[in-house]
């Protein structure tokens, strides 16, 4: 009884897919796969019989074997050899019917299994995609596992049909049918059973276009394959078919394409087989080479077709969800982050971008066209230029600062970090910058400066009895060289050697006016961190002396102990002033000692090799406990006309330069401040 | 006989200048780096007039002073000192000296302050035992 193709692959098929829906992984119990390879193969057999093309026996394809390599697709490699097995009983009971050997019919198992053996093996070993029908490469890779898997095995059966003596027609022709055979049978069930397992778990879109396709292309096979109004048509009514295929595989990918195929394939065959429709006018040899040929220049092209859309389809998916998640990231991102497309010079903003500076994104278009129209007109070549640079050089970051105008009209501080996105030509196509608001830490490091200042000139109100005294000191002995010299000259007692003697002396003393001059306007000038190479102990020696008028007025005497210190890196006026800072509290804080007590002690000493460490001890009260934590905060004084600025300046400027910087009470008395500074080198 | 002047100044160069004037004007000037190396020395019995400057290391010259007059020194102390604030001069008035000197000075008013000082006390090293 001749049944649909389709509903004996369904049929087949059934315990499959049920077992396919229950898992993520393809892993049915070795029963059902048993299950599943005895029916497939047998009724393969029973179908290749029936596609026979009568009277002489033969098959234009014989699907069992397609049947197992299908299966061995499908399945981990630790199961074929149940594949293997399942088959036997299956090939057994439909060939020992025919009355055949059992040699032969074990022969011919081997020979079966062994195709599908070789066949889903080259499959495997070439791709390390499970499924081959969804890359143009894969279904590359499968077409020559067909030819290898067939070439292979038809060697073998043929060697075993000779040795046995079964056959009477010669070898080569044997062996090139077979051949023919198995490859089409590969192509026509393979990509119809294996593509829907492989692909299970995405849906089937379009399935009423898909109904239409399928439908037309039933009814086409049935007009042009099996009725007698195509007797007279000519003979080119075989191409009918084939819009339908290409649909089929174009909008639906290898699951389209091969049950398409299939199911053409096995209504031409058939329908040859009996004498009818357009294939089917000469003698039963030339009717099945006229069929292998067609489906064999069909069903490549197919495949090629539906694995080529798939790509396609996959590729624009999968920009369509980079897209998408590049947008979502920008949205979600507080980030203010705009792309520039190169080519049309669009200019893109995350929305958070624009609302940071205070624009919307309808107001966007009208308040600025590019970019350049938000840099601040003095930034804007050093902007600029950074950008230029890095498009220029081919390279693909590049970073600026600049300032950018908000809608209100004030204007921002930003950091922009910038990534240029180029072709495989190396043409920058568009361009990415991400950019940080910098507003606060500009506005909080001007503050800083402020009163680092602010403090240097209460340090300076502090020094300024300090400095008179220092100034004083040449200043005195300059006008008392030069009364000197002029009563030696009034006198006519003048020699050369004593007038060289003061002149040399007035000419020392002006320049210590002048260096310490020089001193006075470092202290005074709001300045920006220079970092070089220093000698603390030259430093601390220069701080002392500065200081050392103060100390004297205050009765406090300052002792240093400095040993071999290797170079520090840090801003020379900043470390003074630390220092200086230092001193100071720690005078004030021997307001109320004793004054033999009143000794302040400076020291420094390596700390390892990356930092230097100076101590300033003074015999003062201590800190209180409770103080402690605070001692470093801004405003944060004991003293009575104090301004609590001192210690947190010396805070930040200390972790500024790169160190620490704490305090301890000391065992016997008062207080230590400890602060690090980098090594150089 | 020219008089003996000592000073006291830790300031090198501000020292010599001054030993300069004085002695272009006709002194005999000492000048001594310290309160303590002065009471060190034996020029305190020698000397016919003092001038201190009051920031000092160690004892300042308001100290050096008072010293000086418990050891039995009676004449003339001029105060040289940069600090020309009310503290200083407090500290100084009290002590009653020959003259107050403000840096900074000119050769001209030390060498007249001195001469000053020297021209109200007897012609001999007015150190008496006490």
């Amino acid at each position: 009884m001749y049944q649909h193709p389709n509903r004996v692959m369904a049929r087949a098929l059934a315990p499959l897919l049920v077992a396919a829906s229950q898992g993520p992984r393809l892993n049915p119990g070795w029963q059902r796969i048993a299950l599943f390879v005895f029916a497939a193969y047998y009724l393969g057999a029973r179908l290749g019989l029936t596609l026979t093309f009568a009277p002489l026996p033969i098959s234009v394809l014989w699907p069992p074997n397609a049947v197992l390599f299908a299966a061995m697709l499908v399945l981990p490699a630790g199961r074929w050899w149940l594949v293997v097995v399942a088959a036997l009983p299956a090939h057994l009971i439909s060939e020992l019917q025919g009355g055949i050997p059992l040699t032969m019919v074990l022969c011919w198992y081997l020979s079966n299994v062994s195709e599908a053996l070789i066949g889903a093996f080259v499959v495997r070993a070439a791709m390390a995609e499970a499924n081959p029908f969804a890359s143009v490469r894969g279904v590359l890779v499968f077409l020559g596992a067909c030819a290898c898997a067939a070439v292979m095995s038809s060697f073998l059966d043929c060697a075993f049909v000779v040795l046995n003596g079964w056959g009477q027609s010669p070898y080569w022709t044997m062996w090139f049918s077979r051949v023919i055979a198995n490859i089409t049978a590969d192509l026509v069930f393979v990509p119809a059973i294996a593509a829907w397992i492989l692909a299970r778990g995405t849906p089937f879109p379009r399935r009423d276009e898909a109904a239409l396709v399928f439908g037309g292309l039933a009814l086409a096979m049935l007009i042009v394959f099996n009725s007698s109004l195509a007797a007279n048509w000519p003979a080119a009514q075989v191409c009918i078919p084939v819009p339908f295929l290409l649909w089929a595989a174009f909008r639906f990918g290898p699951r389209g394409a091969g049950p398409a195929f299939a199911m053409v394939a096995l209504a031409i065959i058939w329908s040859a087989g009996h004498g009818v429709g357009a294939l089917a006018s000469r003698g039963p040899v030339e009717n099945a080479h006229s069929v292998q040929l067609y489906l064999l220049c069909i069903g490549p092209t197919l495949l090629f077709l539906a694995a080529s859309a798939d790509q396609m389809r996959r590729g624009v998916e999968s920009l369509g969800v980079s897209e998408k998640r590049f947008q979502l990231v920008l949205e979600a991102t507080r980030e203010v982050v705009y792309e520039r497309d190169m080519a049309s010079g669009a200019l893109w903003w995350s929305r958070d971008g624009l609302a940071h500076f205070g624009y919307t994104r309808t107001g966007a278009l009208r308040d600025f066209t590019s970019l350049a129209d938000l840099v601040h007109p003095e930034d804007l070549p050093r902007a600029s230029a950074a950008r230029e640079a890095a498009l220029a050089d081919g390279r693909t970051l590049w970073e600026a600062e600049y300032r950018v105008r908000r809608a209100n009209g004030t204007y921002a501080h930003v950091h922009e970090k910038g990534f240029i996105v180029r072709d495989s030509q190396g043409r920058a196509t568009s361009m990415i910058g991400a950019l940080t608001d910098t507003t606060e830490h500009h506005d909080t490091e001007e503050l800083a400066q402020r009163l680092a200042q602010a403090s240097r000139l209460t340090a300076m109100g502090e020094l300024a009895a300090s400095i008179a005294h220092e100034i004083n000191q040449p200043i005195s002995a300059i006008l008392n060289n030069v009364d000197a010299a002029q009563a030696l000259l009034e006198t006519g007692r003048a020699t050369d050697d004593d007038m060289r003697e003061i002149l040399d002396a007035i000419r020392e003393d002006d320049l210590r006016a002048s260096e310490i001059v020089g001193h006075i306007r470092g202290l005074a000038n709001k300045r920006t961190t220079q970092v070089e190479t220093l000698d603390l102990n030259a430093l601390a020696r220069a701080v002392i002396r500065l200081a050392l008028p103060a100390a004297r007025r205050r009765g406090v005497m300052i002792q240093s102990n400095c040993a071999v210190l290797p170079p520090v890196r840090g801003d020379r006026i900043h470390l003074q002033q630390v220092l200086l800072n230092l001193l100071f509290n720690g005078m004030d804080a021997m307001r109320d000692v004793p004054v033999e007590d009143r000794v302040l002690s400076v020291a420094a000493q390596a700390n390892g090799e990356a930092t230097v460490e100076v101590t300033v001890r003074d015999r003062g009260h201590g800190i209180p406990d409770g103080q402690m934590p605070r001692i470093f905060d801004s405003f944060f004084t004991t003293k009575p006309d104090g301004m609590g600025l001192g210690l947190s300046i010396a805070h930040t400027l200390v972790t500024a330069n790169g160190g620490r910087i704490w305090a301890r009470n000391n065992d016997d008395r008062g207080a230590t401040f400890h602060f690090t500074v980098p090594a150089a080198g | 006989m020219s008089r003996r002047v000592v000073v006291v100044e830790d300031d090198a160069s501000l020292g010599r200048a001054m030993e300069r004037v004085l002695r272009v004007g006709g002194l005999d000037p000492r000048v001594f780096g310290s309160a303590e190396l002065l009471l060190a020395s034996s020029e305190v019995s020698s000397a016919c007039c003092m001038v201190l400057d009051v920031q000092l290391p160690g004892l300042d010259g308001f100290a050096l002073h008072d010293r000086l007059r418990e050891t039995g020194f009676t004449g003339p102390i001029i105060f040289a000192t940069a600090f020309d604030d009310r503290e200083a001069r407090t500290a100084a008035e009290q002590r009653s000296p020959a003259a107050f000197m403000s840096k900074p000075f000119t050769g001209q008013s030390l060498l007249a302050a001195v001469r000053e000082a020297l021209s109200h006390s007897p012609a001999d090293p007015p150190f008496r035992l006490a």
